[in-house]
Order: structure tokens, then sequence, then C-alpha cells
């Protein structure tokens, strides 16, 4: 009898040990990180104000490449399918909110808001009309690949085709003078984007803590098939996980329209910021996601103060490959076969 | 609508040194993803390093044959620079991580840093001189059947083609071979290739290596036709063509690369063709769909088909083999 | 000249100069489950090693990490002298292990000579710089040629040569993998369940194969769950289980020991079961409005996970209202996939399923949740990132009043009403299985399906699982459980199954079955031995006293 409990009791520790391994494993890579954080803040050539700087306008970045990349990291934990599209949602949405602002001449908080519309009711489109049939004949993780490619290519021509290749900004909100906090420019319109963005998030983390669909959303993505088994209707799930992507990837890129020209190839821009800040994090976690994101909006940022701008988005995508090489499931992510 | 002449440019764009160039660069994708299955999406930076390596070889006096070498050279460092780390990930993160060198290098070559030896945002000019002072055909134009070309672009044809040829004749003599079995074994079961002794690791990085250098010519053909290196151009989209041709083609098979370059302009051409004509009538009558419509739809239509033959008929036009396609992934 | 003779503990002697394979210790650890946890062992070269042990004894986690597929946490060995730890699979294969998989691996699209030629040892044409000089390689080639289509035809599987690997039959596939191996010039052939998928025809046939390559020299370990092929075939026997070696001998003397008995079939205590409740006392059928038909009936199905490779082969089964229905076997037999076919997630060729009398044969996954079935599989059992409140909330998914339901089903499991926070991922084998069956309760299933509840699990916590089972039975819910553990398994039932490929062999009720000869038989084979027979002598007496 007292070997059995032993024996559980030893089994017991040792999952404890593993789960206290992988926090401080996860901890150490944050800590990490912010320790390089405050070395680069000591010898950077702006000082240390224009590094704070640095990093407020990596933040806005940061919760912009968040929002728009969480699609991608829940689609890819319900469903396993890694979709190379997801950044035509973006342009999508920010192409929607433009031409309503300025053909119509509709408000843009308002034209911002049927962007976030469109964005839902594409996502839930492509899931019906292309991913679900394919996943239903059962295509391997190679096709679904290539499947993604062609839409993108196809999108990103379609908004070619409709506006055109000059980029464009909206009607409103253009120039603003910007509030001086402790020595930090803040433009109002990033202030706002930031709050929304964690607006949305927050209200995207109580949706999967407390609602039995989120709860089902998250049960899926641990195990799918266990889930139809407990007699979750999955293909609910994955619909819902489709509109909130495409809904959450419209609203990123109409706000990143604030900060950027508005143009035919936003997605593609962004889409590889949005590989690297949720692989970064943890693919198929939400909190990885998010932190993902902004280390990558930060870092992208703050290489500024570093290397000429034109190459500020090579930092980031550095930084992707290097946890591609030393642990492909992100900061947060869990043990999975990635090779 | 003029239809003669839109089948003669059509007819012309299948053969033209560009078709060569892509029939090149489908071999050397093929190699990787049709017969070793890796979903390298980084092929634009091979290309864009053996283009940019033939350059700046002739650009600093160098012999246009040393330049393609130094090209072929760094095309294949840098596959293995990045096969070296990459090779041993599952397909989703190899895709993700290829795109993303690619890109990187992309944007070293276009930046202002770089820019005293790769010409940064505008690229490098007036290095293929050298190339065309061997040509044999001089200022005029041949009629080859329908279609009409000026002698230098004959020229370069015809070195392009023979390139093609002698590639496609090398790699499908170590295709054959118990090396090139064993690349087809990765692709369909890797475990039971090391199982019975192989070596998966080395071969994998040797795919890469070999199937970069392919795209390195391709490259070098692509800027010697247009006389100009440009960073812009060696982006994703170029990798995504690349590949509807070796999907649609049919990969798996030497010879289905090639035709689905010279099918694809073929079409591409076609296509354009009638949209453009399409485009002046519409202009007459104060349409909105203008020229700059037209490149645009060429590109959805790359896409659509793309999607269409993966999901109607993944073994492409050609039934090559592309059985690992056929596995799955997730049940629903 | 003095022979070193050790003897290994279990009292075996086999002369180390005599030792193919010498494992040294290896020890592997999945978080907390022990997979294999051996100490010395050695393979006697030049014979027909079998290695044998019930689901989930560390077989084949063994296999991986000797040829290099898998690391140990800690462990050496040896092959023919050479270190073999930390080497990769690929220097393993070269030094003259080869192996085979549980499943047959061929490369299809590719024809069976080629497939032979792939194993072909040393090859010139493997290296890229070799390999575009066609005449650097061609008298190789050649050659090798010549010796694949040599061994082809001591298998009979000349006239296959030029024809797709993929179209070979299961047997035909086994026959391949043996032939493939010798191409590649082993000094020692390790093959994962060789008979498995084979029809009885071809059996023999490689049987004799193995046999003719032991006589010419050849060292053979193999993995089986063929018993009958064990005892005829081999000449030395390791049986493991739970991750240790158990036993170890000729095959008379591993097959009449009682461990090895026991492992297979599992440990029954008598005096400590409960008996199933006398059927007519269950509340629901009291109340059930029609007791006439079963709550299911599985009428000839075949179903399997390729359509071509059917496990079930026209199986019938029922379970009425009230009642515990067991379903043993041994491995590979069909018990988890019969279960799976009810829950709808393997495909099912032909044949009905019927729940109160209504097929539901079409009906997907999470329907079949909701109308009345409950399903908890053997692994991956709950939702590891979501709290036991979580996972026990997606039993109720799509109900109403889910909250008194859970409240109810706690009640059955008070233990989990404090962990009711705890992320599932962090409970123990025990508690999640607890977990598993309180949400599959939770909306009040006619029918509860039990795959393996006492898998991986302490004895400590087998027993707690089965008294749950009896509890759950008594509120009336109908069982039907597959187990391992026949014995304990078919005590506590009303009546039972013991599948044999893929059909029902025997049938009976819970306490019959528990004392016939002949289930043990279709576990072990035909291993009639004296100490068996004794076994069930003991067997017979312990039932008769605590008969209710």
């Amino acid at each position: 009898m007292n070997n059995t409990t032993a024996g559980s009791d030893k089994a017991a520790m040792r999952r404890t040990d593993a789960r206290t391994r992988d926090r401080i494993v996860a901890f150490s890579y944050i800590a990490g990180i912010v320790a390089a954080a405050v070395v680069l803040a000591a010898l950077n050539p702006s000082g240390p104000l224009g590094f704070l700087q640095a990093v407020s306008d990596g933040l806005r970045l940061g919760l912009i490449i968040a929002i728009t990349g969480m699609g991608l990291s829940l689609v890819f934990a319900t469903s396993g399918i890694f979709n190379f599209a997801h950044g035509e949602f973006a342009t999508l949405g920010a192409l929607v909110a433009w031409w309503l602002n300025t053909a119509l001449g509709i408000p843009l908080v308002l034209t911002i808001v049927v962007a976030i519309g469109i964005g839902g009711a594409a996502g839930y489109g492509s899931e019906h009309a292309i991913w679900r049939p394919l996943r239903r004949r059962g295509v391997s993780v190679t096709s679904a690949l290539v499947v993604g490619i062609g839409l993108a290519l196809a999108a990103r021509s379609v908004f070619l085709f409709i506006v055109g290749g000059n980029s464009k900004s909206y009607a409103e909100y253009t120039v603003q003078s910007a509030i001086s906090i402790g020595g930090i420019d803040l433009l109002p319109k990033q202030i706002v984007s930031e709050l929304l963005c964690v607006a949305v998030l927050a209200g995207l983390g109580l949706f999967l803590k407390l609602t039995s669909l989120g709860q089902a959303i998250r049960a899926v993505s641990d195990d799918p098939i266990l889930a139809s088994a407990s007699g979750i209707a999955v293909n609910r799930a994955l619909s819902t996980v489709w509109i909130i992507g495409g809904a959450m990837a419209a609203l990123g890129g109409a706000l990143l329209g604030l900060f950027e020209q508005v143009s035919w190839e936003m997605g593609n821009q962004l889409l590889l910021l949005i590989i690297a800040g949720v692989t970064l994090g943890g693919l198929g976690t939400v909190a990885g996601a998010v932190i993902g994101s902004i280390l990558v909006g930060i870092v992208t940022q703050v290489s500024v103060l570093f290397l000429p701008a034109e190459l500020k988005y090579m930092t980031a995508l550095a930084l992707l490959i290097l946890i591609l090489l030393i642990k492909p499931q992100g900061i947060l992510g869990r043990k999975q076969r990635v090779g | 609508m003029d239809f003669a002449s839109i089948i003669s440019d059509s007819l012309r764009a299948a053969i033209s040194p560009t078709a060569a160039a892509y029939a090149l660069g489908a071999i050397g994708l093929n190699l990787q993803f049709g017969y070793a299955g890796l979903i390298n999406l980084g092929i634009a930076g091979s290309m864009a390093a053996g283009a940019y390596g033939l350059a700046m070889v002739v650009l600093s006096g160098g012999p246009f044959w040393a330049g393609l070498l130094v090209g072929l050279v760094c095309a294949g460092v840098f596959s293995l620079l990045v096969a070296l780390p990459t090779v041993r990930l599952r397909a989703d993160y190899l895709a993700m991580t290829t795109i993303a060198t690619a890109e990187i290098l992309r944007l070293v070559l276009r930046s202002s840093w770089a820019r005293p030896v790769t010409g940064g945002v505008n690229g490098l000019q007036r290095f293929a001189d050298s190339f065309y002072a061997l040509n044999p055909f001089g200022v005029t134009s041949y009629a080859i059947g329908p279609v009409i070309i000026p002698g230098r672009t004959l020229w370069l044809m015809l070195v392009a083609w023979i390139l093609v040829v002698i590639v496609a004749i090398g790699l499908w003599a170590i295709v054959k071979s118990p090396w090139g079995r064993t690349v087809i074994a990765i692709r369909e079961d890797e475990d039971l290739a090391r199982a019975l002794g192989k070596n998966t690791f080395n071969v994998k990085v040797q795919v890469m290596v070999l199937g970069g250098m392919c795209t390195a010519l391709a490259g070098s053909v692509l800027v010697t036709d247009q006389q100009n290196v440009n960073p812009d151009s060696f982006g994703t989209a170029l990798t995504f063509v690349v590949y509807a041709i070796v999907i649609m083609g049919g990969a798996g098979r030497i010879v289905s690369p090639i035709v689905g370059a010279v099918l694809f302009w073929l079409l591409l051409a076609l296509s354009d063709g009638i949209l453009r004509s399409l485009a002046d009538l519409s202009a007459l009558s104060g349409g909105w769909f203008g020229q700059d419509q037209v490149g645009a739809v060429r590109y959805v239509l790359v896409g659509v088909s793309l999607i269409l033959v993966i999901v109607f008929r993944p073994q492409g036009f050609f039934a090559g083999r592309l059985p690992h396609l056929r596995k799955k992934v997730t049940a629903s | 000249m003095t022979t070193t003779l050790d003897q290994n503990p279990l009292g075996q002697k086999i002369a180390l100069e005599d030792t193919a394979l010498h494992i040294n210790r290896i020890h592997r650890q999945y978080g907390g489950l022990t997979a294999v946890d051996l100490d010395e062992i050695r393979i006697p070269r030049g014979k027909l090693t079998a290695l044998i042990g019930p689901n989930g004894a560390g077989k084949s986690t063994l296999f991986n990490i000797v040829t290099g597929f898998d690391k140990p946490d800690d462990g050496s060995w040896a092959f023919e002298g050479t270190n073999l730890a930390g080497k990769q699979a690929h220097t393993i294969a070269r030094l003259g292990m080869i192996r085979t998989f549980q499943m047959t691996r061929l490369i299809s699209g590719q024809t069976v000579l080629e497939n032979m030629l792939l194993a072909a040892s040393r090859q010139r044409g493997d290296s890229l710089t070799r390999a575009w000089w066609h005449p650097s390689w061609k008298n190789e080639e050649a050659e090798n040629t010549e010796r694949a289509r040599e061994l082809l035809g001591r298998f009979k599987l000349a006239d296959k040569a030029e024809t797709d690997a993929a179209s070979l039959s299961g047997g035909q596939r086994r026959l391949l993998e043996v032939a493939r191996a010798l191409m590649a010039r082993p000094r020692a052939i390790l093959l994962d369940e060789p008979l498995a998928g084979v029809n009885p025809a071809l059996r023999e046939q490689v049987m004799q194969h193995l046999t003719e390559l032991r006589d010419a020299g050849m060292t053979i370990l193999f993995v089986e769950h063929d018993m009958d092929a064990v005892m005829g075939l081999s000449d030395h026997v390791v049986c493991m289980a739970l991750g240790k070696r158990i036993a170890e001998g000729t095959p008379q003397e591993v097959a009449s020991n009682e461990s090895v008995i026991d492992a297979y079939l599992g440990v029954h205590t008598s005096g400590n079961h409960r008996s199933p409740m006398p059927l007519a006392v269950t509340s629901r059928s009291a109340n059930s409005k029609v007791p006439t038909e079963p709550v299911l009936r599985v009428s000839s199905i075949t179903a399997g996970y390729h359509p071509d490779r059917p496990i079930l082969n026209g199986l019938d089964a029922t379970v009425s209202a009230g009642e515990v229905v067991a379903v043993i076997g041994a491995n590979g037999a069909g018990k988890s996939t019969l279960l799976k076919a009810v829950a709808g997630l393997v495909a099912v060729g032909s044949g009905d399923i019927l729940v109160e009398g209504k097929s539901i044969v079409k009906q997907e996954v999470h329907l079949r949740m909701r109308n009345g079935i409950g399903y908890v599989p053997q692994s991956n059992n709950v939702f590891p990132s979501l709290t036991v409140m979580e996972n026990l909330r997606m039993g109720g998914f799509g109900h109403r009043r889910h909250d008194d339901a859970i409240a109810r089903v706690l009640d059955m499991f008070p233990h989990l009403k404090e962990l009711l926070g705890t992320p599932a991922g962090s409970l123990s084998g025990g508690q999640r299985q607890s977990v598993a069956m309180a949400r599959a309760l939770v909306p009040r299933p006619q029918l509860l399906l039990l795959d393996e509840p006492s898998a991986g699990l302490s004895p400590m916590a087998q027993s707690a699982a089965f008294a749950t089972v009896a509890d759950v039975a008594e509120s009336g819910v109908s069982i039907l459980i597959v187990e391992q553990n026949a014995r304990e398994c078919l005590a506590m039932s009303h009546r039972g199954y013991v599948l044999e490929q893929g059909k029902v062999a025997l049938s009976g009720s819970g306490q019959s079955l528990l004392t016939d000869e002949r289930v043990i038989e279709l576990y072990l084979g035909a291993m009639k031995t004296k100490r068996a027979n004794q076994l069930m002598e003991s067997e017979k007496e312990s039932s008769e006293h605590t008969t209710d």
C-alpha cells in the first residue's frame, strides 16, 4: 500500500515539477528580454527618453498586430490550419473603412464598425466556402498552406483591381497634435487605438473564459475529437472562431490605417509581422499571441533607434527565426511536435 | 479585337526568356517541393541571391560567366544557411522560416545601408552589356512562325532554353539514381528512410542547396532580360507564382515544371491580351476597366486557378505524383 | 578458455559473448508516466526472441529507443559490442540493426522493386556527387537489382516486382518488409508485430521465413501479440508489463509464469469485487417505457480506419437496459474499435448500430452524444487546459440547466469537488479518469461507453475506478466496458463478449466467462500448462465461496 501512495505522490510531484519548470522557462525568456531592454535603453543613441518613445510607439503597433493575428492563432489552434491569407482580412477592413469614409463621407468611426462586420462576414464566408470543404476532403498540411497562398494572391489582386496601386489615407484624423506625457509624445488617436485594442482583447479573454461557447472553443483547440465526443458541435465552434478572427483582423487593419498608408498590400506587410508575433508568443495560445505581438511591435520600433528605418521589419523577422530555432512552440507554447 | 496579334503575343510570351527563367525556377522548386516535399516559401530569396551575385560581379568588372557562377555560389550559400537549421521543422514552421529569411534578404538588399553594393531601392542596371555583346543575331528581328523576335531577345532565349535543357537533364539523371530514391522516400516516409540507413538531414540540405542553385539561374536570366535588378521584384508574389506553376504543371516529374511554365505564360499573355482589348473597348465608352486593372486580374486568375487545382486535381494537369498532398490533416 | 556465464536476476543464463543486443539499463519517462524501466537484458545472437506484454507495457517504446527513434532519459545499450546510446537512427541502421514498424511502411507510388532497392546497403549512388555520373553506380545498381529480385523470389513476391507497392495485401506487405530488411544486409532484424494484419494463409509463410532466417544464423527480436506464433516460433521470450521486465526464459517457462498471466488478464483479488446488481432491481429498467428493445444493438458491422483493412468483421452485440457488458480480448481484436464505431469516431462499412431501436449509423458524433450516449476514451480523455469545472460543463454543452446536472454528478464523484478550479492537465491519471467519466455522465446518458478505465493506473487507482463504475451501474446507466483487466471487469459485469479478429469468439455471463478456460486460450494461445490449470482451479474455488 505504501508503495502505491508513494508512487502516485512521486508522480504528482513530477507533474508539479514539470509545470514549475515550464513556468521558470517562460519567465526566464521574459526576464531576458526585459534585461536586454534595460541595456538597450541605456546604450541607445537617443537616450532613455527616445527609448521609451520607441516602446510607446511599439506598443501601439504591437497591439494592432495582436488583434490582427489573434484570428490566425485561434484558427490554427482549433482546426490545425495555418492560413497564409489571414492578412487579407486586415486589408479588407482598412479598405472598407477608407472607401466608406472618403467616397461616401461617412464618419470614420462608423466605417470602422462596418469594416468589423464585413471582416466577420468574410471570415465566415471563407470558412464555409473554402476551408470546411477542404477539411472534409482531408487535405494535407501542405495543401492547406498552398491554398492559403493562392487565396492571398487572389485577394490581394482583387484589392489591387478595385482600388488601384496608390496608397491612400482616411479623410479624418490624419493630422493631430501630440499630447506630451512625461516627455513622450502620444497622439490622441494612438491612445484611442490602444485602449480599443486592449478592450477587444480583454473582451475576447472574457468570452473564452466565461461563456460556454468560448469554453467550447478552448476545448476544441485542446482536442477536437474529444470535443465532438463530448457533444460539442465542433463546426459551430469553428465558425465562431473564423467570424471573430476575421472581424478582429479587419479592425486591426482599419486601425493601422490611422497610422500608416492604406493600400492593397497592407495585408502582406502585416502578415509577416503577425506570423512573427503569434509564433513568438506561442501558436494557439491567446496570451502568447498578445505577448508575442507586443514584443514584435516594440522590437520593431526600438530597432529604428539603431538601424535604418527601412530595416525595422527585419529585426522582427530575425526574432521569428530565432525563436523557431530555439523554441518553436514559442515563449508560452506547450510542447508539441514541430519537426 | 485583334486575335492574330493576341495569339502571336501569347506564343511569344510562351517561349520568351521569362518563360525559360520561370521554368528554371520551377525545376528548382520542383526538386524541393515536388520531390522532397519541402515547402520552401523563400525561393524568391535564392533567385535574388543569384541575380544580385551576377550583377554585382559584372559591375565590378568581372566577366559575365564569372557573374553567373558567383550567383550560383551566393544562392547555394544562402540556401545552405537557411536549410541547416530549418529542414528538421514541420511543414508550417518550415514555410514560415523560409518566407521570413527571403524577406530579410530582400529588405537588406533594398536598404540604403547596402546601397553602395546593391544599389538600394533602385537596384542595379547596365550589367548585361557584356552578355549582349556576344549576340550573334544582331539587331534584326527574326520570324519564328507567326512570332517576331528581335535578335537580342533571341540570343537570350537560346541561352536560357539551353540552360533549361541542361539543368533538366542533370536533374533527371540524379533523380533516377539511388540519391533520388532517397529524396522521394523522404517525401513519403522519412522515418522509414532513416530506419533503412539514410542520412535524411544531409539529403534534405543537399536538396535545398541544389534547388536554390537552379533558382539562381532563373534569377540571372530574369534580370538579364530586363537588364535591371530590382529588389521589389523578388517579393513573396514571385514565390507564389512559381508555386502556381509547379503545382499546376504537376509536381514530381522533371518535364512538368517546364511545360507548366510555358503554358502558364501562354495563358497569362492570352488572358492579358483579351483583357486589354476589352479594356480598350470599355475605355471608349468611359468604362472603369482600365489598364491598371488588367495587371491585377492576371494574379486573381493565378490565385483562383491554384486553389481550384489543389482542390480538384492535386496531381496537376500532367498527373504528376503528389501523394504527399493526399495525406490528411485534421478530422472535422 | 572460461566462458563468462552471468546469471540475470531471473535465473536465465545467456553468455555475454552470445549476446547480440546487450541492454544495460534503459529508463524513459513521459511526465508522470514510466514508459520503460529496464535493467540488464541480453538478447541472444542467432535466435528468435519474442518481446511480449499487454498494451502499454513499453514494447514499442523500447524498440524506438534501441533503434534511435527515441531518446531515453537514462541508460546505455550495445549492439555486437558497439555502444549505441546517443547514436542517430540511420547510423544504427547502418551498423546492421534493421527495424520494421508496427504499421507497415512502404513507399507508395513506387514499385516493389524500387522499395527493395531503397534498402540496399551502402550504395555508391547514394552520394550526391556520384549520383550525376551514371557509370559510377550502374554496376552496383545492377547487382542490387539482381539481389532484390532473388530475394523477392524467395518470398514469393517476384511477380509483384513491377507493381505499385501500395497494391500489396497486408500479409504481402509484411513479407516485403522482411525481404527489404534483408536487402540491407542486417546483422539483426527487429520486427514490430510481423504478423499483425496477416491473413492465416500467409501467416505460415511469414513464420516459415523467420525460422529459416534464424537457422541461417540471423538474430531476430520481434514484438508479437499472436501468442500461438510466439510460442511456436521463439527460442527465447521476454515479457514486459508497465515498463518493466516481469518474466524471461523459454516460451514454456514464460507461459506458465503466474505474473505473465496476471499481466494479461488482470489481477482479480477475490472477495474484493462487487458482483453486479441483479437486473430486476435497477430503477431504470423499472421505469423504462420500452423494456423490450435493447439499449444498444450492434448488427454485423464491419469497421476500420482504412476502408480496405477492416478491424471489425461482422460483429454482433447487444446491451440491455441497466446491464453492464464487458468486452475483452487480445490486442488488436477490435475492442476499442467497437466502442469508437458506436460513438461514431470510426467509419462503419456495413451493418447497423441501433440505439433503442433507432439506427444511428448515419448520425454525427456530437449528436449521438446528445441523444443518450456517453463516451470516455482511453487516453486523451480530458481537456488539459480547461479546469475540472469547465470540463464538466463541456459535458453539458447544448443542454439547459446543466448546473443541476453537474451538481448531481459531483455527488457521485465527491473527491472532484475540491479540484473544480484545477486545470485538468495537471491531474493524475486516476483523477483524469474520474473527470472524464463525470463529464460523460452530466447529460444523463442511457449508455456509457468506457474504454479501458483502468489503463495506466496504479493498482489502488484501478480499484477505485472499478468501484466508481459499479456505482454508475447502480444508478441505472447501461455500460459497455472495454478492459485489459479482464478478470476484474468480468466479475462486475452481467455479461461479456470475448473478441477475436474483429468478431465475437465467446460470450456469456460475466461469472461463467470468469471461470472459462477458453478465455485464457484466446489471450495467451493454446498454452495450457499445469500451472494455468491450477490457477483456474483456485479461481473456481474462490468464486464458489463468494456467491451472493
